[in-house]
């Protein structure tokens, strides 16, 4: 068994090795060094096993509908936008005057409420629903398990078809 | 005010008893099956312990399953800590009947909610009444599960009436749900749920509820606006508020609250028959149609709609009347579209 | 559209179709999961076509995609630290991850694990986003140093130091997976 002192100036060239950047006499040093170093084998194969680990490891594919979707984003991205612009001037300054009535109107109506445009995701609508029955006696923590997962990490309301969970829904026709 | 999760618990078990009592049930399997109740309601607050949970969904041909082990401290703070499947820490979920915390460690992540309303942690008397009135309990005697002696409770909706099944095996020593099978109401997705290893600990250090350092931390804050009648909620909501008018029986209004998210305010009104929930939320929505129509061309009031899937629930959005409406339950799609298409404005009594 | 830019256009449909699993796959091991990967393809596919008269034909169309991609990723990445989230505690780049107490000691529980696939995105997940993409770009694209260099906009030593540290991050992430932990 070799000393690990003498072992350190062969690690760094332990993972070129394995990505086959060595040649010539560097290459024969590290070969030979493999041949006594048990410790260095273990390095390299743990090297090659991370690297086989990752090109392995299956990824899902993409759903059908995606790239379709992808594709009219792109294009609708390309749609000219200057001439909107000029156009709108007559009428923002219109809706500007009926928004700014309207929230002098809520404000003193005591409303005050303020509408953004993002609507409510159906991720808050789905928690709400969803921590009441986790309430009940008869309740196990699975419904709040199942759908805390999902709806706290903002499921998009562009996908509606997608499975949250993974699974599709058994009544779809 | 909040009330204390625990004392409430008790408080609404011993009217329970005392009704129960008062009303002279003279079935046996009647008595039994409210011990059992009672005992489900008082376990949480007695039993801190350990275990390892396997729940199970299967919708359809598919299924989905998720391990994890799971931590709960009584009397004071009810939590719960859910792993990955290998054992290392995928997700954390913490509730300490104050707040609820989730931690993401790949993400390196905390997020933080305020508590649930303070009036649905309550299982009310009422709640009790309406659960008998619309499923049989029975109570079908000891058995063994998982190596541990349990009684068998079934909940059944009565003849005529929609709503989930559910099969509970509780643990005679602890009081404990060992086992589950839930049938949803349209029948065609089974949650079970089984718990394994498990450990009745005297003490757990508090230590194991600490938020994580050197993580970032968000919080969502749900409103805990408390339940309104429907006749004030329409003055105090200055838009148009739809009701449905077919809802299945045995359902009654439970709560009609105007929650905020972000100064968004939002509509969500719950039916409820005593162990099932129907909910229907209304937004105020620019847009005229939703973004993904359904596929075989159903409509509510001429409007297209869309659903999504989140086992065991599924919701049903629809947009009119400047309103985007969504409803969630277990029911199936096509009750749920009759539930739909019997919203109308709601019409303030005087 | 006019002549030139449909043509434009059916040249870039057929780049992107021949290499959509490649784009995909990157963009899924970036994020991690399905609606951020869909986000990051969407957005650097848009981004991709608006500059496609750079693209030089004869070269490679997803390594091109790729430095998009990763450069849409890493802005994003910036974006969030700033903007949703509230950070309290410094965020360390490259630290490993927290662990809580496992309760278990019996090695069924052991044996009841995450397939092999989910346990390599659970650890491509912890690594900081400097390490991950160059795990990504050259072990799982099989980009040459070189290239990757190219698309990072950094000398090959910095590349290659990164790679050695990420394999090595990456072992002993998956080591530990597959280990019984014990307190």
């Amino acid at each position: 068994m070799r000393n690990n002192c003498s072992c350190e100036k062969y690690w760094g060239l332990l993972n070129d090795y394995a990505d086959h950047r060595l040649s010539g006499r560097k290459r024969e040093k590290v070969e030979y060094h493999l041949l006594f170093c048990t410790e260095c084998k273990e390095r390299l194969a743990g090297i090659r096993e991370v690297k086989s680990a990752i090109i392995s490891s299956p990824v899902p594919g993409s759903t059908d509908d995606f790239w379709a979707n992808c594709y009219d984003k792109v294009l609708e991205s390309q749609k000219p936008k200057v001439r909107t612009r000029r156009r709108l001037w007559k009428p923002v300054v219109g809706l500007s005057l009926a928004a700014s009535c309207i929230g002098v109107v809520l404000l003193l109506t005591g409303l005050g409420r303020i509408v953004e445009n993002s609507e409510i995701p159906d991720s808050d609508y789905m928690m709400q629903h969803a921590s009441f029955a986790s309430t009940q006696p008869l309740a196990t923590r699975t419904h709040h398990v199942l759908l805390a997962e999902q709806c706290i990490e903002h499921s998009s309301e562009d996908n509606p078809s997608d499975p949250a969970n993974g699974l599709k829904d058994p009544d779809e026709n | 005010m909040k009330i204390n999760r625990s004392v409430s618990c008790i408080f609404v078990a011993a009217i329970v008893s005392v009704s129960l009592g008062a009303a002279n049930c003279s079935a046996k399997t009647k008595n039994s099956a409210s011990d059992l109740l009672d005992r489900i309601i008082h376990a949480p607050t007695k039993v801190s312990y350990s275990a390892l949970e396997t729940v199970t969904v299967k919708a359809g041909r598919d299924a989905h399953q998720q391990k994890s082990r799971l931590t709960h401290k009584a009397p004071d703070c009810t939590s719960w800590k859910y792993f990955a499947p290998s054992g290392k820490v995928d997700r954390a979920v913490v509730d300490c009947g104050k707040s609820h915390w989730q931690y993401l460690p790949a993400k390196k992540e905390v997020i933080f909610s305020s508590s649930l309303p303070v009036d649905s942690v309550i299982w009310q008397e009422r709640d009790l009444v309406q659960l008998v009135k619309n499923y049989d309990v029975q109570d079908k005697g000891n058995t063994n599960v998982l190596g541990r002696g349990a009684d068998l409770l079934t909940v059944t909706p009565k003849s005529g009436h929609v709503g989930p099944s559910k099969s509970l095996w509780i643990d005679t020593s602890t009081g404990l749900i060992l086992k589950s099978v839930m049938r949803t109401s349209d029948g065609k997705t089974t949650v079970s749920s089984a718990l394994s290893d498990l450990r009745v600990a005297k003490h757990i250090p508090a230590s194991e509820f600490q938020t994580p350092k050197n993580v970032r931390k968000q919080t969502v804050v749900y409103d805990q606006s408390a339940s309104l009648p429907l006749n004030s909620m329409s003055k105090q909501w200055n838009h148009r508020l739809l009701v449905p008018t077919g809802i299945p029986n045995g359902y009654s209004l439970e709560s009609a609250r105007i929650l905020n998210k972000e100064k968004r305010a939002y509509i969500h009104l719950r039916y409820f028959d005593g162990y099932n929930a129907i909910s229907l939320f209304e937004d105020v929505s620019e847009a005229d149609s939703v973004a993904k129509p359904s596929k075989n061309g159903d409509k509510v009031h001429g409007s297209h709609i869309s659903w999504r899937f989140h086992a065991p629930f599924r919701s049903l959005t629809w947009r009119e009347r400047g309103l985007k409406l969504t409803l969630v339950s277990d029911l199936s799609r096509a009750d749920m579209i009759k539930i739909a298409n019997s919203t109308k404005p709601n019409v303030p009594h005087r | 559209m006019d002549s030139s830019k449909l043509n434009e256009w059916k040249d870039f449909c057929a780049l992107v179709a021949d290499n959509q699993t490649a784009i995909f796959q990157f963009a899924y091991r970036m994020t991690g999961n399905r609606d951020d990967a869909e986000d990051l393809v969407q957005e650097s596919m848009i981004e991709a076509f608006r500059s496609f008269h750079a693209f030089r034909p004869g070269s490679r169309f997803n390594y091109w995609v790729y430095r998009i991609m990763t450069h849409n990723y890493i802005d994003r990445y910036r974006k969030r630290k700033r903007i949703d989230l509230v950070s309290l505690d410094e965020i360390l780049i490259g630290s490993e991850p927290m662990e809580l107490a496992d309760y278990t000691s019996d090695p069924q529980e052991v044996l009841n694990r995450n397939t092999w696939s989910e346990s390599v995105q659970n650890a491509l997940n912890c690594l900081s986003v400097e390490f991950r993409t160059v795990i990504i770009l050259c072990d799982a694209q099989g980009l040459s140093y070189e290239d990757a260099s190219k698309i990072l906009k950094c000398p090959v030593g910095t590349i290659r130091s990164r790679l050695h540290r990420a394999r090595a991050q990456m072992r002993s992430l998956l080591q530990s997976d597959t280990e019984d932990c014990r307190r």
